[in-house]
């Protein structure tokens, strides 16, 4: 064991600047190590930095982002501009303001809107389906079974008119979406261009309903119209995709 | 003496390790893209962003990757259906939280992958995310590509329906960014 009085196996007693040496040497091996551990701690504060640094850089892109998003689509039906547009009707009520929060409950009054759209759709389309049955069976009908199919298939008419419309009003009357058109073909666009067709078909069918009465004649077009609105409003719902 | 002097190479060497200057580089937005795609029992399709915002930390020499921020606005996905997009933005309450966010606590490549771990906050929930892809090094110029899944609810975002049907929860992020 080394002891500090002594030089290896050597017992005669070292000169006292050999002790003051080898005492520099420790206090300077000691100095050595705490600048050392101090440049550490300074480079782990530096890098804890560095870290922070990843805020900064999200920090940074927010700075150069573009501006808020818009909320409302260039372009909006005119239905829709009505009452939901930057000077619509529904814009003088506090609750539909035009602040990004209000227009955030807004989407969940279109959502809502849209999901009875979808309800009602399927519920007109079964009548639509109930009344070309009785349509078909009232077009060979004679005598008292002419009547009765005939009160039946009237009466299933109102219904349908009224599911019918009720379903186009919430979709043509439902707050707009957030963001404008895009460009291409998409799914919406089909289900839009066949709206068109159905509602003119649906709209010929009860103007020939009207002019039955006068003019039995007119029986195959009024058919033929009835056809073509139900298959335009089924093809409508089979082509919606999300 | 020989300790000291062991000492003084090792201060010498870790000074030397942090003299390294770091800068920062953005993104290319014309060759950077993030696309997610999802699944309905009816329909599948995929939305697009090429509007990807991004900034790594890096050395001169571009050899190290230190940090990587990535950001995209939730309204900027496209997947051709103006509708679709729009109930998209509905469910994730875009207007509340425009962005969906990556900020890397650790980027590690060899050779020609890549691995991150880090988190991603969408719909004002963070998360933390492990990600693995391919790395490609062409002169000043660095390529990130890679895919990942996540699932809406742990964003606590409810799956949006159609004809009362939920989408499924699970949906993947392709990730191409490219600095330079």
């Amino acid at each position: 064991m080394f002891n500090i009085g002594t030089f290896g196996h050597y017992q005669k007693p070292l000169p006292d600047f050999i002790h003051l040496f080898y005492f520099k040497f420790v206090i300077m091996k000691i100095l050595a190590m705490i600048v050392l551990l101090v440049t550490l701690v300074s480079f782990q504060s530096k890098a804890q930095k560095d870290t922070t640094a990843t805020v900064d850089l999200l920090g940074e892109m927010n700075k150069t982002a573009p501006e808020k998003t818009k909320l409302l689509p260039d372009k909006i039906l005119f239905t829709q501009r009505i009452f939901w547009g930057e000077k619509g009707l529904m814009r003088s009520f506090n609750a539909f303001e035009l602040t990004p929060e209000k227009r955030q409950k807004e989407l969940k009054v279109r959502r809502t809107m849209l999901v009875m759209h979808q309800v009602m759709g399927m519920v007109t389309l079964g009548g639509m389906v109930a009344q070309g049955i009785v349509g078909a069976k009232l077009y060979n009908a004679s005598g008292s079974n002419y009547q009765s199919l005939k009160d039946t298939h009237e009466g299933l008419a109102a219904a349908v008119n009224v599911g019918y419309f009720s379903t186009a009003a919430l979709s043509l009357f439902a707050p707009p979406k957030m963001l404008n058109e895009r460009k291409g073909y998409s799914s919406i666009k089909l289900h839009r261009a066949l709206a068109v067709v159905h509602l003119s078909a649906m709209i010929a069918t009860n103007i020939l309903a009207g002019s039955l009465e006068g003019n039995p004649s007119l029986r195959p077009y009024h058919r033929a119209a009835a056809y073509t609105a139900f298959g335009a409003f089924a093809a409508s719902m089979i082509v919606i995709k999300f | 003496m020989r300790k000291l002097g062991l000492l003084l190479i090792s201060f010498v060497l870790v000074v030397s390790t942090f003299a390294q200057n770091k800068v920062k580089v953005s993104n290319v937005k014309e060759e950077s893209s993030i696309t997610y795609s999802m699944n309905h029992p009816l329909h599948a399709w995929t939305g697009e962003t090429k509007d990807v915002n991004s900034i790594i930390l890096t050395d001169d020499a571009r050899s190290t990757i230190y940090q990587v921020a990535v950001s995209a606005k939730v309204s900027t996905f496209d997947s051709k259906n103006a509708n679709r997009d729009s109930h998209m933005m509905e469910v994730t309450e875009a207007l509340k939280f425009p962005n969906v966010t990556f900020v890397s606590s650790s980027v590690t490549i060899e050779g020609g992958d890549f691995t991150s771990t880090g988190t991603i906050t969408f719909h004002g929930i963070s998360q933390p995310v492990a990600l693995k892809g391919k790395f490609t090094k062409e002169g000043n110029k660095l390529t990130f590509a890679g895919n990942f899944q996540l699932k809406m609810t742990q964003f606590k975002i409810d799956p949006p329906s159609l004809m009362g049907i939920s989408t499924n929860d699970d949906f993947k992020l392709d990730f191409k960014v490219v600095y330079q």
